[in-house]
């Protein structure tokens, strides 16, 4: 191959101007001077010509080099200790010494590359090398330990990536990576396996301060209810140490055991089996260690599922009296937990333990908003079941209007009230204080518009707000007006002191001049009033047959007086520091002051809709129930049995993925009290049970889960019950993250009866996992799994991943632990480097024009006379 | 301004000497002449020394001084420094997957991107660097960051189609690195468009150095072109039948016609099944079609005799029919059929014909019948102890068939006369497809285990009837019913409870040997102590091409070179190979011998429905900003414009001073 080549080529036509210019004015030249200097001239204006279009068409040399271009990447992960940070400064002390001619480059890196430095890295004293974010005082102090994102993890294939693009062509190419190969994101072998320039490795040891680490809990994935199974922990230590290893299950303390540690794997088994949950996560927790350097890492927990009997979570404000339903239910097979509503899990994965979830009696008021967001997390996107039993707390009753969970029953809370029902007079007094400003006001306003929207049209409502003074926000008018009243109840604005008794006693005059059957009073503040005779006025409301309820809401309220004035006025005080609970408060008041979505009046049920779910219930048989709550259905669910007025009594309705039910009598004494001796009583609720619950079959579907650098692997093998691969079959994913994060996806099919897909776990905690395998829109399969992510890979300090490492340096033509000496040890491989010549030929040019104008300045045939001069007449000559 | 070389106005002393010649006095030539009657009329009609004379002695000496200039100050490389800030920073991601061999851009998609590229690069200005990053299933440096226009030509010209996918946000995501914070920094991603957006962990990106994103421009080559392809072709050995496997094919017709086409099917060379389809436009098609074979071997499957079908080719007479399969890359797709494992079964027994008509009606067992016991027991055997025990079980796998005497796992107890079944671990694979629930077991044995079994059915007295028995040495069944008084549902449920064990001993290994995708990396368990061979085993792909997996052990200098790629540790039995990035059937050899069985086959397919859609999203073709690297006035360094106004100079002084304009 030539040496040279032109950058511009096509410039070199510039020759073909450039020559007959010269030659033709060379030939028609007036000069008077010697031909032979005349050609002489011509000659070095050529060249000087030449010189300039070559340089002009990037004349360039290309000459082979050995010169190296190494690329130091430096893992400055936190798995990389203080002994890797003295031994890359030793090998750099010793190889820098051989640079000669080569050029050296520097690139930190941990879960992402930093920025490239020319300056050679102070390995562990110059955090900053690895970004903005290493550049606290207090990272400059202790970089080992200083927990940085960038630090946090260990993307090698990443920075061998970025390092190839940062090397300039020229030079003969060499990354060396220093690490512990402990890669957390990213293939670094498949990286390699591409790369086009050699990359040699360099194992540095990992962390020797001393560690211990938790850094696995192993469990089955499943296991049988009650069968006996192990719960492995693997402690990783670099030292001999003694701890108190405890293994929790959930919340509980399952195991408290003081161990010896040994420098190494230490691996403890404990026995374990699960009764009752269906899905446990074990913790098992290292403390009271003697040293130990990072404590992010000495928890880590797994997540077991238990195949069983189906259970169900029965809420009951009274426990004792929902007993026979638990016992009739266990009879058939089915686990009844009870709880009071103090015991309404918080955490999905407490819910998760249970098929279907029954709130009997429990008000909406005994909820928060979490509770009933994660039960609507679990029936729509977990497939959980609900049922609400009636009762005087039920439903409408309950303050369930517009609330969460009456979203997801089939019916509605709130009813067409009876002509022959008693009318209702209300007053809503509203504090509207200073102190009321934002969400409490604002919750007031939108629980003063549900009040109104849940009377009848007979009834009447007037809305009153103070401050220091009493404002009528809405005159008393027929509830019928219920645009107007909202319109009305939107004017209200925050802002002055609080004076409760002027608006109480207006009150009860405007109830005074109200001809209503029934009246009723709500009373809402959140501070203390100015003093007044409260307790003589409720007395005074009383003796009118007017009743009064008083809500708290935040902390500040004078509660001993809103308490005092509700139990003499003979209406019910809430305390609430919740202002988003006050909507299902003033819902529950109206309902039960109306007094009207109760009926107790003993029905035969009536069966609506034969359904399959309740074949071998003989419904003819069944005897009186004694009352119930009045609902109304909505339009798309299913009224399976009706009372004897057509109002619903047992309806249900698919909501997401699962099912939910309303019945409005209940399963206790109170209505159900023939029931529960009729002997199709638990075949009843274990059939309506087993038709709501959760479906889930594992037979057919196995489930695998691989975690690994910030994302999961899911494979999903489906066989239907004759042995033959599913195929074509919709398997869909939820995935809800710790913060009940919904993300859905649907499964690819990899192969017959295959399918998989990979989501990201970037948050730690548990993972719920719902796969739900469809075939002609039908679910056939249902299954769900817990993945636990624990604390991040980069802590789990494991020793150095030679294996790795000498991979990626094989496979890539590098070599693994090379000598310090052989960094710039010159190799066989050599590449051109371009030398662009354009200055060289402009001097020369430049050097040439000297000679040019002499060759015209001096007539050298004077001092050197030819044998011929010809020319012209010597008056033309130079000067 | 600033200058990069400023020692070079040395060179301008070079105007010393043209001054120096300018004032010399020169000698005039003596020559001698007749008469000089005519210099006086001459004089009389023009004054010798006119000002347009000395006019002309001085337009010389500037010409020749401003050529000085030109010249110095072109060696001396001055710069603006804006032109310092205003340097680009760009990276080309160009797209070489599989869909870019596509010719409906000629003469491919590839080569015209490539060419864009060019362009690009020739329109670098000075100061500007590029680096070229390939957006394959891992981004891939083809150059680092250089200004050197010919190196970023050839490194351009290296580029060759591939059969991998592609995943260009990665490449993005290496050019946004390389780019860094630089002010005029761009990523420019010349592609079809035929990817799609990747879901990325997001535990990556949480920790990203918070920079300034380099803009990306797309320049998209690609038109509407039509494709069928196969898009997905795997095959598994059935659960239930031993010979059966089952292929699942998945075909897409990503065009605006109906095109009919027929998929031939070839096991280890010999047709297997031929479909005819007619495919809808945009259809994707999937079956699974259910197969028999004992010996396994190479799957293929062709898509041939692609054509419109007679409505659409009425519509489109000119349609042809490489206009409706525009890429030929997904047209034949491989899978590899694990071979049957004959299991060899050992049945001691002093005679029971139904339990040796069950073993032997099995096409994948070869039972040998025995009435004692063997000196020595056979490996790889799985032995049925029927009645005989020896206190000391043999290692291995073992099924224990209504056994008659104490054993080190067990000690023999009474015999229960009428056992019904009512405990039944259903979950487990060794009770798939039989239902004892209720079913009499005459004569079962009572027996004490050593350690608990796992029990797979047991008596309402708790004792077990089928178990599993935990041991170290070996898998172990027992099954403690007298075959011969069992009733028909025993009997019936008997040979499934024995296919079902059979399969769980010889385990699910070899029943799906996955097709991969182009670009992919395999972990492939190759046991390397039971070779023997001194030699390392190659990896050949389906084109040929060989690379070394293992480098000879004691030949620690060979590991540097090229062939020792895709190689693993010597002692690991898990080999990662790859990039397996050519479509085909990739063999493990022993040796570079043609005609060897490969230890092991792996089948790599396109397997990409977005690859096979050769059409860009209509959103990609509207982000095309074809122009948005262009170059401008002043894209070149100063010193080229003075040496270009130099040469002008020099001609236009050539002509000045040889007509005598000036002197």
């Amino acid at each position: 191959m030539m040496p040279f080549e032109f950058t511009r080529p096509w410039l070199l036509t510039l020759l073909l101007v450039a020559a007959p210019v010269l030659i033709a004015f060379f030939v028609r030249s007036l000069s008077d001077f010697p031909r032979r200097q005349r050609i002489v001239s011509l000659v070095t204006r050529s060249l000087i010509v030449l010189l300039v279009i070559l340089a002009l068409a990037g004349f360039t040399l290309l000459r082979p080099t050995d010169e190296q271009f190494v690329m130091i990447l430096a893992d400055q992960s936190l798995s990389v200790g203080d002994d890797g940070a003295k031994r890359v400064n030793e090998y750099l002390d010793a190889a820098l010494r051989n640079t000669g001619a080569n050029r050296v480059a520097y690139l930190p890196f941990g879960v992402a590359p930093g920025i490239v430095q020319n300056e050679r890295i102070i390995y562990g004293e110059s955090p900053s090398l690895m970004g903005e974010q290493d550049k606290s005082p207090g990272a400059a102090k202790a970089p080992s330990t200083e927990k940085s994102p960038l630090r946090d993890g260990t993307n090698l294939a990443a920075a061998m990536e970025a390092a190839a693009g940062y090397l300039p062509p020229g030079y003969v190419p060499r990354i060396v990576v220093f690490t512990d190969g402990n890669e957390t994101h990213g293939d670094a072998l498949a990286t390699a396996s591409r790369s086009r320039m050699p990359i040699s490795t360099v194992p540095l040891p990992t962390r020797s301060e001393p560690e211990v680490q938790v850094s696995e809990v192993k469990v089955p994935a499943e296991v049988r209810e009650g069968e006996p199974f192990y719960v492995e922990v693997t402690v990783h230590s670099n030292h001999d140490d003694e701890g108190l290893i405890e293994v929790f299950r959930g919340d509980h303390k399952a195991i408290s055991e003081q161990k010896k540690l040994t420098a190494g794997e230490n691996v403890f088994r404990f026995q374990q089996s699960i009764e009752r949950d269906r899905l446990a996560a074990f913790s098992a927790r290292v403390s009271g260690l003697k040293t130990d350097t990072l404590l992010d890492n000495n928890m880590d927990s797994g997540l077991v599922f238990a195949a069983g009997k189906p259970r169900v979570l029965i809420i009951e404000s009274d426990p004792t009296l929902i007993r026979d339903l638990a016992y009739a239910l266990e009879d058939e097979g089915i686990q009844a937990d009870i709880r009071p509503p103090q015991g309404m899990p918080e955490t999905l994965s407490d819910l998760q333990n249970y098929e279907l979830l029954m709130l009997s009696n429990v008000p909406a008021t005994a909820l928060t908003q979490q509770q009933m967001e994660i039960t609507r997390t679990y029936v729509q996107e977990l497939g959980g079941g609900f049922i609400m039993l009636g009762g005087e707390q039920s439903f409408g009753l309950g303050g369930y209007y517009k609330s969460t969970l009456e979203e997801i029953l089939p019916v509605r809370s709130d009813f067409e009230k009876e002509k022959e029902k008693p009318s209702l007079g209300m007053v809503l007094v509203i504090d509207k204080s200073g102190s009321m400003d934002g969400d409490k006001i604002e919750m007031a306003k939108s629980a003063a518009r549900s009040a109104a929207e849940l009377l009848g049209n007979r009834d009447q409502v007037a809305v009153l707000a103070f401050d220091g003074d009493t404002y009528v926000i809405s005159e008393m008018q027929s509830a019928s007006n219920k645009g107007k009243i909202s319109d009305e109840i939107g004017r209200i604005e925050s802002g002055g002191g609080t004076t409760m008794y002027p608006a109480m006693e207006m009150a009860n005059e405007i109830l005074m001049s109200t001809p209503a059957k029934l009246k009723h009073v709500i009373i809402l503040t959140d501070g203390v009033s100015s003093p007044g005779d409260f307790e003589g006025l409720a007395q005074q409301m009383t003796s009118a047959k007017i009743t009064v309820s008083t809500v708290a809401v935040g902390e500040d309220s004078d509660t001993t007086l809103l308490d005092s004035i509700a139990r003499i006025g003979k209406g019910r005080h809430y305390a609430t520091t919740d202002p988003a609970q006050v909507p299902q408060i003033f819902a529950k008041e109206t309902v039960t002051a109306s007094k009207s979505a109760i009926d107790e009046q003993p029905f035969v049920p009536q069966v609506i809709r034969a359904t399959h779910a309740l074949r071998e219930v003989d419904m003819e048989s069944a005897p009186f129930l004694l009352g119930y709550v009045m609902t109304r259905p909505k339009p798309t669910c299913e009224v399976i049995l009706a009372t004897e007025k057509g109002d619903p009594l047992l309806a249900w309705w698919r909501y997401g993925l699962g099912m939910t039910a309303a019945f409005t009598s209940d399963a206790k004494s109170r209505w159900a009290a023939e029931w529960m001796t009729w002997p199709g009583f638990g075949k009843f609720w274990t059939q309506v049970i087993r038709q709501t619950m959760r479906k889930s079959d594992a037979r057919g579907i196995v489930v695998d889960t691989k975690r690994q650098g910030g994302a999961a692997d899911l494979t999903v093998d489906a066989v239907s019950d004759l042995g033959q691969f599913l195929n074509g079959a919709e398997v869909e994913l939820t995935v809800i993250d710790p913060q009940l994060k919904r993300e859905k996806s649907i499964l690819r099919q990899a192969a017959p009866g295959r399918y998989v897909s990979s989501f990201p776990t970037p948050r730690q905690g548990a993972h719920h996992l719902e796969i739900a395998l469809k075939q002609n829109g039908q679910v056939v399969y249902r299954q769900s799994r817990g993945l636990m992510v624990g604390y991040s890979d980069e802590l789990r300090i494991k020793p150095t991943n030679e294996q790795l490492l000498k991979s990626v340096a094989r496979v890539s033509g590098g070599a693994y632990a090379p000598p310090p000496e052989s960094l710039f040890a010159a190799t066989d491989q050599t590449v051109t480097r371009p030398t662009q010549l354009w200055p060289f030929l402009a001097s020369s040019a430049l050097a040439l024009f000297i000679l040019d104008v002499a060759l015209r300045r001096i007539d050298f045939s004077l001092h050197w006379p030819f044998r011929s001069l010809g020319g012209a007449a010597p008056h033309l000559r130079g000067v | 301004m600033s200058f990069a070389n400023p020692i070079a106005w040395f060179l301008a002393l070079a105007a010393g000497p043209i001054i120096v010649f300018y004032i010399l006095k020169l000698r005039l030539r003596r020559l001698p002449v007749s008469t000089n009657l005519f210099w006086k009329q001459i004089y009389d009609e023009k004054p010798p020394r006119s000002i347009w004379q000395y006019l002309r002695h001085l337009l010389s000496l500037l010409a020749q001084l401003l050529l000085v200039a030109f010249l110095a100050a072109a060696v001396a490389d001055p710069f603006f420094a804006w032109q310092l800030l205003e340097a680009r920073r760009i990276v080309v991601v160009v797209d070489n997957s599989a869909s870019m061999r596509a010719s409906d851009i000629a003469p491919t998609r590839l080569q015209a991107a490539i060419d864009s590229a060019k362009a690009l690069v020739e329109g670098l200005r000075f100061q500007d660097e590029m680096a070229i990053v390939l957006a394959g299933p891992r981004p891939e440096v083809v150059v680092g960051m250089s200004g050197h226009v010919p190196t970023l030509k050839r490194a351009l010209e290296e580029i060759a189609p591939s059969d991998n996918p592609t995943d260009v946000e990665s490449a993005i995501e290496l050019g946004r690195q390389l780019i860094g914070e630089h002010p005029h920094g761009e990523v420019v991603v010349v592609t079809d468009g035929c990817w799609d957006a990747m879901v990325k962990p997001e535990g990556g990106q949480e920790v990203k150095l918070e920079t300034k994103l380099a803009p990306v421009t797309y320049r998209v080559f690609a038109t509407e072109a039509a494709n069928v392809g196969i898009t997905q072709f795997q095959v598994r050995r059935s659960l239930i039948d031993p010979l059966g496997y089952e292929v699942l094919i998945a075909m897409r017709n990503a065009g605006p016609s109906e095109v009919k086409c027929r998929v031939e099917m070839e096991l280890a060379g010999l047709p297997v099944d031929i479909l005819p389809l007619t495919l809808k436009p945009e259809e994707h098609w999937s079956r699974s079609l259910e197969k028999s074979s004992l010996e396994g071997g190479r799957l293929v499957a062709k898509l041939t005799q692609v054509a419109a079908t007679a409505s659409t080719s009425g519509d489109k007479p000119t349609e042809s029919k490489a206009a409706l399969n525009l890429l030929p890359t997904d047209d034949t797709a491989w899978a590899v059929l694990p071979e049957r494992e004959i299991q060899k079964v050992l049945l001691i027994t002093e005679g029971n014909l139904f339990l040796q008509k069950v073993f032997e009606a099995n096409p994948l067992v070869r039972v040998e019948t025995r009435k004692d016991f063997p000196d020595q027991w056979p490996a790889d055997t799985l032995v049925v102890l029927h009645r005989q025990v020896l206190p000391l079980l043999p290692a291995g796998n073992l099924l224990v068939v209504d056994p008659a005497g104490s054993c080190d796992a067990w000690d023999l107890g009474e015999t229960i006369e009428n056992p019904i079944v009512t405990e039944l671990d259903s979950a487990s694979r060794l009770m798939t497809y039989v239902r004892l629930d209720n079913v009499l077991m005459p004569e079962s044995k009572q027996l004490k285990y050593k350690s608990p079994p796992k029990v797979l059915a047991g008596a309402i007295s708790k004792d077990a009837i089928y178990a599993e028995v935990t041991r170290a040495n070996g898998k172990c069944l027992v099954l403690t019913v007298n075959l011969d008084r069992g009733d028909l549902a025993f009997r019936t449920a008997f040979p499934i409870l024995v296919a079902n064990a059979l399969g769980w001993y010889a385990g699910e290994t070899g029943e799906l040997r996955e097709s991969l995708a182009t670009g992919s990396t395999a972990e492939v368990q190759l046991d390397i102590a039971s070779q023997g061979e001194r030699s390392a085993p190659l990896l050949r792909s389906p084109s040929g091409r060989e690379q070394t997996l293992f480098p000879p052990a004691d030949d620690e200098t060979k590991k540097n070179t090229e062939e020792s790629r895709n190689e693993a540790p010597q002692a690991a039995s898990s080999i990662s190979v790859g990039p397996l990035d050519e479509c085909g059937v990739w063999n493990v050899v022993k040796s570079a011998s043609e005609a060897e069985t490969p230890l092991m086959s792996l089948a790599v397919n396109l397997a990409s429905a977005r690859e096979s859609d050769l059409r860009p999203p209509r959103e990609m073709a509207e982000q095309t900003t074809a122009e948005s690297v262009v170059s401008n006035w002043l894209a070149r360094p100063l010193w080229f414009y003075l040496l270009f106004a130099a040469c002008a100079l020099f001609l236009a002084e050539w002509f000045l001073y040889q007509r005598r304009v000036i002197t």
